[in-house]
């Protein structure tokens, strides 16, 4: 019988790193269990003469070496190991890529820009729900860009550049701190090349990837205390102001600025005057980071190859910002049918108290989240678990969510059980008074949710709310013994009515 | 199984009483000594009627009808116990004629009409011992009839002047001596109180003509806190229904022979009783006073005897290593219950002691006990002593020397409300070494030193580790510091005694019905707790020897075909008073030996903290089966009981006559 | 061992305990044993503290307990306080309050020191254990506030756990649900807690024995009076088919219970049968261990636990393996870690004891992958500092928590705020373990196991690691240039790598 949970392992050769992802597939989902990545420049010398040097070829055999060591070492069933840019370009790849099979067995495979757009569509789809409006993805690399168009939930085109930031760099900024004739130059090539393919209007969300805009968010997220995750979403105020700040200096001067990567002191004003450039011409407040996109992508592509398709992947009905709960719920072995009930039961009290809460439609995304995620904390432990809830959530990634949201998630989830809110809770504290606000109601309904469901045997079958001058009354459906939820929801209850001030009634 | 295989307890308690009282004719026992048991019946008797006829009467009452085991309803009861009490009243006063003649031949005289020499005595008596102390009430509207108190011998006095009838009495006070001896010639002659004021009537009814006196007494229904705890049981059956006690209602009224209808029924209508309760005493009223002339004639009495002591303990507190070597045991008072005293003295001076624990239930006021307590408790050991909470029947003689005890340092506590200890524990730890080593002493009888001389018991002193661990266990309970029960060598009322008893009866039944060798020998004081008692009739029938050696009350009936043939009941009275409770098991072979504080009644069984303890030392079982095998031989001081009658046991021919008492101060059994 | 006397006291959550014992040799004599009922768990379970009234009359039981250890003139005793007094909001006020009035000081047992006590005593009290425990055993103790939960198979601790499922505490919970009913809040509600407990097992262990303990053995023995040393399932189900509908007086009428045992009665029937179904077993066998008696073995250090660094090493294990870390690459930083401190012992001068705590944060350097790639040093501190292995103290999880957290973390990640409660001793051992597993993990920084031995030269200025590989270490090499200047920092002596080359 076939291993139900085989590791898989992908490699993505890079022109500036080489990266070793290894996943364990679960059930319709799959976990990374270790990544490896080695930088080294190997793209460097192919945009110079044309071919890698000995020295590099040396370098991409000794690193793949050691990576199918490490890839023997966990057990690794299946692999597939890309090479893009600067092997497309090299005019020895072939004779290296034979090396290295010779020395490590591993077979690199050579890919196409637009295959590699489609695994970074494969990647964005997993972390975005491309089927809600038109989707730019943009794969910034060093040779080239890819660029990619999702119209709900479909991939309409890809398109292959060489827009990338080593090679405009190399191509428009000669001097050093650059001129602003230069930028001026290069962002009128940037319209030219791409005016021909890319749409004019329509563009409701821009996902970028690559390691020199990953780059540019990572220090947007440091200027903003924010936590480092892989898909980031960076304003383009800030873009506007970064590309200002650091037109004029030097590129020994751009070093020191907090969280820039040396090796992309010089190539990231290019990148950015390119995102900036069509930020500006969708009338996008920002965009998106993807970071390991391809490696996900690859990763996707070969859990489908092996005949899986991932929960995400149930269609363009499928809402993949659920998916990605559910798996993460998964992956701390949640109890599935309980986290199922309490969200459901949420959802009811949520439409039935929404008025009177004062809450908004698109606050149901939060309290689903914080439904579906409430007990993953017991994976770490039973006791305190509320509280491990709100570590996991606040550090396991969470597509699709802003750091805000994935903030109030955390918090809700964390106020399920035990101590209501409190003004001395540190969790707390980090809230806006807003988002305090919003929590505490969440969290009320929450608890109400999960009381009702008590046994975890989800008996209740439908509950409804509703706002009488000095109560709440509740009412449920069910055809089983309700004492526990019964008992369950008299525990719980306390955070509604402190909230409300009213009596809160289960009839 | 029929009521009938029942005997009621009053009626078993009245001819045990009978017994105590006929042993005033038995030869074997010195003249000053019939007295005594005469005095015993009396002040028995009065008991009775203050607690167990008062409780009946109020059931009668109350309105409660259910009969007991024996069938009889509390109104029936008291039926009977009329007829059997007139009867004892004659056959005591009988006696004491007897005894009179016997007492004239050692020229002690009783004189109830006192002339010449006498009378002169008994008017000095009466002028400077007695006038300045009674109070007559003459009645009429400004003097009432006053109240009669409980066992006062009174006086009713017919007057008359001016042709006029008077009425006036007399009540004795508490603290005035009953009789008064005057020595005339050779003789000593007896006057009783009451005697030598009818005979001096006329100096305290100046004016008025003495037409005639009559002595009478009455008994009460006495105020249950100083008494016996008797009626604790009784109250306890009732206690559900809307019984009150009725206190100071009259149960008995004693009157002499000759008194006039008219006054009778004047009595009976001032005092509130029925003709019932009446009993007339062809003789002298109230002979308890007997217990004051016992030491008249000392060669009269039984010879003193020289107790034993026990071989090879030592004074000192190598005791303890005595101790650890092999158990203890004594039979009081046939050894020296001082023993017991001298070991509480070695450990309040051991500074290896670290604790000492006791129960006291009676001790005597000057008990060296008490100041070997107050030693240790002053050299710093905890000293713990679990204090009867009922036993505070006479307050000052109890809370005194309880005060005492708190004031040295001592922890005194008042039992557990509802469960009177009964269990006489004895707890010394002592730290040996680096370890820890309790010493425990459990007895039949009570830390007495003076009872101890007249009461027949058992001691056991061991330093069984399980025996401690379980006597530090009760002292933890009775102090309050523990509800765990769960015992491993001691056996305690009222959690797991009587399912041990009933146990050990199954096991022999058991044996029995499988053709085994099965016998049980108990010997007890009172045997009255239904459910043992048919447990009994059940191993009976299934072939199980048993032979009870029961003092007082049985309510089993001996020997009765079809119910008892297997069951023997014997009876000792004699000159100590039997107290111990031994049990003997056959076990199938391994021989069981237990001794005991607690009586087969329901109140000991039920609601009193009791101990049973194992004995398992081979050479004291031998020596309890020497003790019981005498005690079952005893021909001369046994009462055998065949169905529900007692005959007096007598050596078959040829047989030697043995009375087991006597057997016992002359022959060590240890 | 100690030997002399010893006072244990047990604050449970319905009674109060004491054991007075003597040691001696290798003798143990139980002098004294006593129990005093307050259930102090009906206030902390219902209302969250425990009401002045009962603070009052555990004083008063306390005081004649105190009573008792000065009647053995007894200075050496503990007094340990459960989840009666440790959930309850006022427990310092508690404690304070009882020190005061009757001399008596309280500590609070952690449940993981709890449940660990419970289990050792379960082993050596029950025969056969071992051979149970190789096919996977569930040890329960149930007691009034909280049952305690050991499953282990073989060397591995599965689960271990206190959980809020006591009986007292289920009975109070549904107290004002009608009797006729309860059990069904009972059912539901343990099944509740099976669930909650099997899903941090890995669906694949089976574990198939079952074995009771705790305060309410004595009762199920008196109840069903069984013959050997199990009672089946069938009886526990019949019996309890017909039990849990009666109400409190028909249980202690019928069933000749004392009030508390009646309380407790049908929660505990429904947790055990549960837990039958749990292990799919068909009878469930029992320690007759008394808690108090335990708690005065295991701090006389009478209770041995031989397979105590065994059991903890597997489990962790284990848990390295939940948090699906590398286990060949955790293997070798284990061994390179031992190895390392066994050589630079003349330059640490750490203890056996400090080796441990290696050897645990070497084994789970890595769990904090699983959360996610990043903030792993911050992750596997997270998940370390949650785990309650059974024997471990609160500090010992710390101490290992922190040398993980400090061996992962990076230049300018910020020291968690525990490092502030540390005393400079620890922060130093800190400091040094960390050091030695950075070290350890750097010759397997590859996870490739290139290194496959090495010996350690040290020299006067200098500390030589002698590697022995199969291929040029690339990885290795750089991993190891990076922390050279930590190690010089922490050791005050720089150390450098040659990797040699083996061939065949």
């Amino acid at each position: 019988m076939d291993n139900p949970n085989p590791v898989i392992a992908v490699i993505d050769i890079g022109s500036n790193s080489i990266r070793l992802q290894i996943s364990k597939v679960l059930d319709r989902t799959y976990k990374v269990i270790d990544e490896y990545k080695e930088t080294v420049r190997i793209g460097d010398n192919v945009y110079r003469t044309g071919e890698f040097s000995p020295a590099a070829a040396d370098t991409i055999t000794s690193v793949l070496s050691n990576m199918k060591t490490m890839m023997d070492s966990a057990r690794v069933e299946k692999y597939r190991a890309v090479a893009t840019a600067s092997f497309r370009e090299a005019s020895n790849a072939g004779e290296v890529a034979g090396i290295v099979k010779d020395k490590t067995g591993l077979d690199i495979e050579i890919i196409s820009g637009v295959e590699e757009a489609r695994l970074m569509y494969l990647a964005a789809s997993s972390y975005f729900q491309l089927s809600e409006g038109n989707t730019l993805l943009v794969d910034m690399g060093g040779g080239s860009t890819e660029f990619s168009c999702a119209a709900y939930g479909e991939l309409k085109f890809s398109e292959s550049t060489p827009l990338g930031c080593s090679k405009l760099t190399y191509e428009f900024f000669k001097n050093d701190p650059v001129k602003a004739e230069e930028v001026k130059k290069l962002k009128s090539h940037i319209k030219k090349s791409t005016g021909g393919f890319l749409p004019l209007y329509g563009v409701d969300r821009l996902v970028c990837s690559g390691g020199t805009l990953n780059n540019l968010s990572f220090i947007y997220n440091k200027r903003n205390n924010l936590s480092d995750s892989a898909v980031k979403f960076v304003d383009s105020i800030f873009t506007k102001h970064f590309i200002n700040e650091i037109t004029g200096k030097s590129v020994a001067e751009r070093l020191k600025i907090p969280g820039l990567e040396p090796a992309r002191a010089d190539i990231i004003l290019s990148a950015a005057i390119l995102v900036q450039t069509l930020m500006k011409r969708y009338r996008l407040e920002g965009f998106y980071t993807l970071s390991g996109g391809l490696r996900g992508g690859l990763t996707i592509d070969l859990i489908n190859k092996m005949g899986m398709e991932l929960l995400f992947q149930g269609g363009s009905h499928v809402d993949v910002r659920y998916s990605r709960l559910i798996e993460t719920g998964k992956k701390y072995c949640f109890e599935e049918g309980h986290a199922l009930q309490v969200t459901k039961l949420a959802e009811k009290i949520f439409e039935d108290l929404r008025s009177a809460l004062n809450l908004s439609p698109g606050d149901w995304a939060i309290l689903e989240a914080a439904g579906l995620l409430h007990d993953v904390g017991q994976y770490i432990a039973y006791s305190r678990h509320h509280k491990h809830s709100y570590y996991l959530i606040m550090n396991t990634e969470l597509a699709g969510y802003s750091e805000r949201e994935i903030e109030l998630i955390a918090n809700v989830a964390r106020y399920h059980r035990r101590a209501m809110p409190k003004n001395d809770h540190a969790n707390f504290m980090r809230l806006s008074p807003q988002d305090r606000e919003l929590t505490a109601k969440l969290a009320a309904i929450l608890r109400i949710a999960d009381g009702l469901d008590r046994s975890h045997g989800s008996f209740v079958k439908d509950v409804r709310a509703e706002v009488k001058a000095g109560a709440i009354e509740f009412s449920v459906t069910s055809n089983a013994d309700i004492t526990m939820e019964q008992s369950g929801f008299e525990k719980k209850k306390d955070l509604l009515g402190a909230l409300t001030g009213k009596e809160i009634i289960l009839i | 199984m029929s009521k009938a295989n029942f005997i009621n307890r009053e009626i078993s308690w009245l001819s045990f009483n009978e017994r105590v009282l006929t042993e005033a004719l038995d030869d074997r026992n010195p003249l000053m000594e019939k007295l005594k048991f005469v005095a015993i019946f009396s002040s028995n008797m009065d008991e009775f009627f203050m607690v167990r006829v008062a409780g009946l009467k109020d059931q009668v009452l109350a309105g409660y009808g259910k009969a007991d085991a024996s069938g009889l309803s509390p109104r029936e009861q008291l039926r009977e116990i009329n007829k059997i009490a007139h009867g004892q009243t004659v056959l005591q006063q009988d006696i004491f004629k007897k005894l009179k003649s016997s007492l004239r031949r050692h020229r002690i005289i009783f004189d109830p009409k006192p002339s010449g020499a006498a009378a002169d005595i008994a008017e000095n008596i009466f002028v400077d011992e007695i006038m300045s102390v009674i109070t007559p009430v003459t009645l009429d509207p400004a003097h009432p009839f006053p109240f009669i108190f409980n066992k006062r011998i009174s006086i009713i006095v017919q007057l008359e002047r001016d042709g006029r009838q008077w009425r006036s009495l007399i009540m004795l006070p508490e603290n005035i001596r009953r009789f008064f001896k005057a020595r005339i010639g050779g003789d000593t002659v007896i006057l009783m109180t009451e005697d030598i004021i009818k005979a001096n009537l006329a100096r305290l009814y100046k004016g008025f003509s003495v037409k005639g006196s009559w002595v009478f007494r009455v008994t009460r229904n006495a105020d249950l806190d100083v008494q016996e705890e008797e009626a604790a049981d009784l109250l306890r059956i009732i206690q559900d229904s809307i019984y009150r006690r009725n206190k100071g209602a009259v149960t008995r009224v004693e009157t002499e022979p000759d008194m006039p209808e008219n006054l009778l029924a004047f009595l009976k209508k001032m005092i509130a009783f029925n003709d019932n309760d009446i009993f007339t005493v062809d003789g002298t009223i109230d002979l308890t006073f007997l217990f004051g002339l016992t030491d008249l004639k000392p060669s009269l009495q039984f010879p003193p005897f020289k107790k034993f002591e026990l071989l090879g303990v030592p004074p000192d507190k190598t005791i303890f290593d005595r101790i650890r070597e092999k158990d203890l045991f004594f039979y009081r008072p046939y050894y020296s219950f001082s023993l017991v005293s001298r070991l509480i003295a070695i450990a309040a001076g051991d500074p290896n002691v670290l604790a000492v624990k006791m129960t006291l239930y009676r001790t005597n006021r000057d008990s060296s006990i008490l100041a070997s307590l107050v030693r240790a408790a002053k050299s710093g050991k905890q000293v713990s002593v679990v204090v009867e909470l009922k036993a505070r029947f006479d307050e000052e003689r109890n809370i005194g020397w309880a005060r005492n005890l708190e004031e040295a340092g001592c922890i005194v506590t008042y039992g557990i409300v509802g469960l009177k200890i009964h269990a006489k524990c004895l707890l010394i730890v002592r730290r040996e070494g680096d370890s820890i080593t309790r010493y425990t002493h459990v007895a039949t009888g009570n830390y007495n030193e003076i009872t101890a001389d007249v009461y027949t018991d058992a001691d056991l002193i061991t330093a069984d580790e399980r025996v401690g661990r379980d006597a530090a266990q009760l002292f933890n309970y009775l102090m309050g510091y523990t509800e765990e029960k769960v015992w491993r060598r001691l056996f305690v009322a009222p959690f797991n005694l009587r399912e041990q008893l009933v146990r050990l009866f199954d096991e022999e039944i058991a044996f029995a019905k499988g053709g085994r060798p099965s016998r049980v020998v108990m010997k007890m004081n009172s045997l009255i707790d239904e459910p043992l008692i048919r447990k009994m009739y059940e191993a009976s029938a299934s072939g199980v020897k048993i032979d009870l050696i029961v003092r007082g009350i049985c309510g089993l009936k001996a020997g009765v075909k079809g119910l008892s043939e297997n069951i023997s009941v014997r009876s000792i009275v004699g000159r100590f008073l039997e107290h111990p409770r031994i049990f003997y098991f056959s076990g199938g072979g391994s021989e069981r030996f237990f001794i005991s504080s607690a009586d087969m009644m329901p109140r000991n069984l039920n609601w009193r903290v009791e101990l049973m303890t194992e004995i398992t030392d081979g050479d004291i079982k031998e020596s309890l089966r020497l003790y019981l095998k005498i005690s079952l031989a005893d021909n001369t001081k046994a009462w055998i009981l065949k169905g529900d009658k007692y005959l007096k046991a007598k050596p078959a021919p040829g047989e030697e006559p043995l009375s087991s008492q006597e057997w016992f101060l002359k022959n060590r059994l240890v | 061992m100690r030997s002399g006397l010893f006072g244990i006291i047990n604050i449970g959550a319905s009674a109060f305990r004491m054991v007075i014992a003597e040691f001696r040799k290798n003798e143990v004599k139980e002098l004294e044993y006593l129990i005093k009922p307050l259930r102090l768990g009906v206030d902390t379970f219902s209302q969250g503290y425990i009401s002045l009234e009962h603070v009052k009359q555990a004083t008063e039981i306390l005081s004649n307990f105190r009573r008792k250890l000065d009647e053995y003139r007894i200075d050496d005793y503990r007094a340990l306080c459960t989840s009666g007094v440790r959930e309850a909001r006022n427990k310092d006020f508690f404690i304070d309050y009882v020190r005061i009035h009757s001399g008596v000081e309280l500590e609070v047992l952690e449940p993981s020191e709890e449940v660990y006590i419970k289990y050792v005593s379960a082993r050596s009290d029950v025969p056969r254990f071992d051979e149970m425990e190789k096919q996977g055993v569930v040890f329960a103790n149930i007691a009034s506030g909280n049952v305690t939960l050991s499953i282990t198979k073989g060397d591995r601790v599965l689960y271990s756990g206190t959980l809020p499922y006591g009986s007292l505490r289920l009975r109070q919970m549904f107290v004002h649900v009608p009797f006729l009913k309860r059990y069904k809040a009972f059912d539901q509600y343990v099944d509740n807690m099976v669930k909650t407990v099997t899903a941090t097992i890995d669906p694949g262990e089976k574990v198939s024995c079952l074995i009771g303990g705790g305060s309410s053995i004595n009762l199920m023995l008196r109840l069903f009076n069984p013959r050997g040393d199990s009672i089946s399932k069938r009886e526990l189900t019949e019996f309890y088919k017909k039990v849990r509908v009666y109400s409190r007086p028909e249980l202690i009428d019928e069933l000749k219970l004392r009030e508390d045992e009646a309380a407790v009665l049908v929660p505990t029937l429904s947790t055990y049968i549960h837990l039958l179904e749990f292990t799919k077993s068909d009878r469930f066998y029992f320690s007759r261990s008394d808690f108090p008696v335990t708690l005065a073995e295991f701090y006389s250090g009478r209770l041995k636990d031989p397979g105590f660094s065994r059991r903890v090493k597997t489990t962790l294990m284990g848990i390295a393996e939940k948090y699906r870390s590398n286990i060949p690459h955790v293997k070798k930083v284990v061994r390179f870690s031992l190895a390392l401190f066994t050589s630079l012992k003349d330059i640490h001068s750490l203890t056996k004891s400090d080796y441990r705590i290696l050897e645990a944060a070497a084994i789970l350097h890595e769990v904090g992958y699983f959360i996610d790639t990043k903030d792993v040093a911050q992750n596997s501190y997270f998940i370390i500092k949650s785990l309650a292995i059974p024997g471990w103290k609160r500090k010992t999880t710390q101490l290992v928590a922190l040398t993980v957290y400090q061996m992962g973390r990076l230049p300018g990640d910020k020291d968690v705020s525990q490092m502030d409660e540390l005393t400079v001793k620890e922060r130093l051992l800190i400091n040094k373990l960390s050091c030695i597993l950075k070290t350890a993990n750097a010759l397997d920084a590859g996870k490739n196991e290139l290194i496959t031995d090495f010996t350690v030269d040290i020299r006067e200025n200098m500390i030589i690691i002698d590697a022995r590989t199969s291929r040029e270490p690339f990885v290795e090499l750089a991993a190891f240039e990076n922390q050279k200047r930590m190690f010089v920092e922490t050791f005050g002596i720089p150390i450098d790598i040659r990797a040699r080359v083996t061939y065949e």
